[in-house]
Parts: structure tokens; C-alpha cells; sequence
């Protein structure tokens, strides 16, 4: 599901950017920060996300 | 020049669009539903590609600004980042001789190596639009390519979406080693 959410956070970027929204400079720099921790989360763990 | 450079930027939206249609078609066709490293990698090519768009939404309604260009090509620039890392890792991961990799390769390389070359080249494509934006005059462009490259990508975004549901299931995080769409199980 945590996939799934980094892509709806894609597609509302996306929309707000459409829109000339205000937020979509921050909707995009959390999508791309939570990306970057659930990363290195996943290298500072036992190997759990590949393969 | 302003149409040139909407062109190229239109371009390199498509490329990326390309790229995830082609992991997507790799993914039906062998039947190799994507590692979790593997769709944060996608989860970046988007990331990727939000960069020109958001230079082609911008110059929708106005003229192409050397704002919106900076803005966009840092976009760009951070998101090839962090899909570098995670490209790196997992290149690195399947390193040791006699590791096969994992997937099937593609023109003899396997796809995380294919999105590593992806991630560096967009680095260096998003840096040569930032000095091209040398010679853009600010002018309007009345040339809404964005109405072709923008709903391309919420297409693949939604496929992608509708099929990380399905190999997940209700399951927050995906097994390492998938093999199955969790969903239908």
C-alpha cells in the first residue's frame, strides 16, 4: 500500500500542478522525502525491500 | 526557440513514459511482477517526469519562464537522485559473481541497471536545459503539447498504481521476492 500512496501523491502533484496550486512544490518535495526515507530505512535494516 | 526547447522538454516526458511502459510491458509479457526496489524505481521515473511537466503546465497559459525551468530541472534533478540510489543499491546487490540478477535481462542488461543509465542521463539532460535556457527568449507560445504528454503519463501512473494494488493486496509493504498478485490470492 506504501506504493500505492507514493503514486496517488504523484497524481495530486500532478493536479495541483495543473491547477497552479500553491502546494504543489510541497506535495512534491514530501513525495520525494518520504521516498528517500522509506529508502534508506531499507538500507540501514536488514535487507527487506529487494532482491 | 521557446517551441524547440517546449519540444524537448515534451520529449523527455515522453522518454520517461516510454521507459515506464516498457517495465510495464516486461512485467505483463514475462509475467514478473516488480520488486519492491524495483517499483520505488518507477515511483522516481514519475518523479522524473513531474519536472518538465511542470515546465509544460506552466508555459500553458503564458510564456516559458527561466523560473519555471530552474524549478523544473531541480525537480528533475533531485528525483534522478534519489532514483540513483536506489538503482545503485540494488545494481550492487546482485554484483557478486555468479548472482543472476533478478527479472529477466533486457539487451543484456537487467531493468535496475537500465534505470541506473535512465537516472544519470536525465541528471545530464536536465543540466543541458538549464544552460539551453541561456537562449530562450521569454515569449508566449501559444502550443498546448502539454493536452498530448500529460494525460500519457497519468495513464501509465494509473496502471502502475492499479498494479502495485494488485501485487500488494492489503499488505502495506510488498514481499521481497515477489511472485504472485497478492490481491487475487
Amino acid at each position: 500500500m506504501v506504493y500505492a500512496l507514493f503514486m496517488i501523491l504523484v497524481l495530486l502533484t500532478l493536479g495541483a500542478m495543473w491547477r497552479k496550486h500553491p502546494l504543489q512544490l510541497p506535495l512534491f518535495l514530501l513525495t520525494v522525502a518520504w521516498v528517500l526515507v522509506h529508502v534508506v530505512r531499507d538500507m540501514t535494516t536488514p535487507l527487506t525491500l529487494s532482491f | 526557440m521557446a517551441r524547440l526547447y517546449l519540444l524537448a522538454v515534451a520529449l523527455n516526458v515522453s522518454v520517461l513514459v516510454l521507459i515506464l511502459a516498457a517495465a510495464f510491458g516486461v512485467q505483463l509479457i514475462l509475467g514478473e511482477p516488480p520488486c519492491p526496489l524495483c517499483v520505488v524505481q518507477r515511483v522516481a521515473l514519475m518523479l522524473c517526469a513531474l519536472g518538465p511537466l511542470y515546465m509544460l503546465l506552466q508555459a500553458r497559459d503564458g510564456a516559458l519562464t527561466c523560473r519555471a525551468i530552474a524549478i523544473g530541472s531541480g525537480m528533475s534533478i533531485l528525483s534522478a537522485l534519489v532514483g540513483a540510489v536506489v538503482s545503485t543499491r540494488q545494481v550492487l546487490l546482485h554484483i557478486l559473481p555468479g548472482d543472476k540478477g533478478f527479472g529477466s535481462p533486457l539487451f543484456g542488461l537487467h531493468l535496475y541497471t537500465w534505470c541506473l543509465i535512465a537516472f544519470i542521463s536525465q541528471i545530464a539532460a536536465s543540466g543541458l536545459m538549464l544552460i539551453a535556457a541561456t537562449w530562450l527568449k521569454e515569449q508566449p507560445v501559444s502550443w498546448r503539447i502539454t493536452n498530448i504528454t500529460a494525460p500519457g503519463f497519468v495513464v501509465i501512473v494509473v496502471a502502475n498504481l492499479m498494479s502495485v494494488v494488485a501485487e500488494a493486496g492489503l499488505h502495506w509493504d510488498l514481499p521481497p521476492d515477489p511472485i504472485a498478485y497478492l490481491l487475487f490470492k
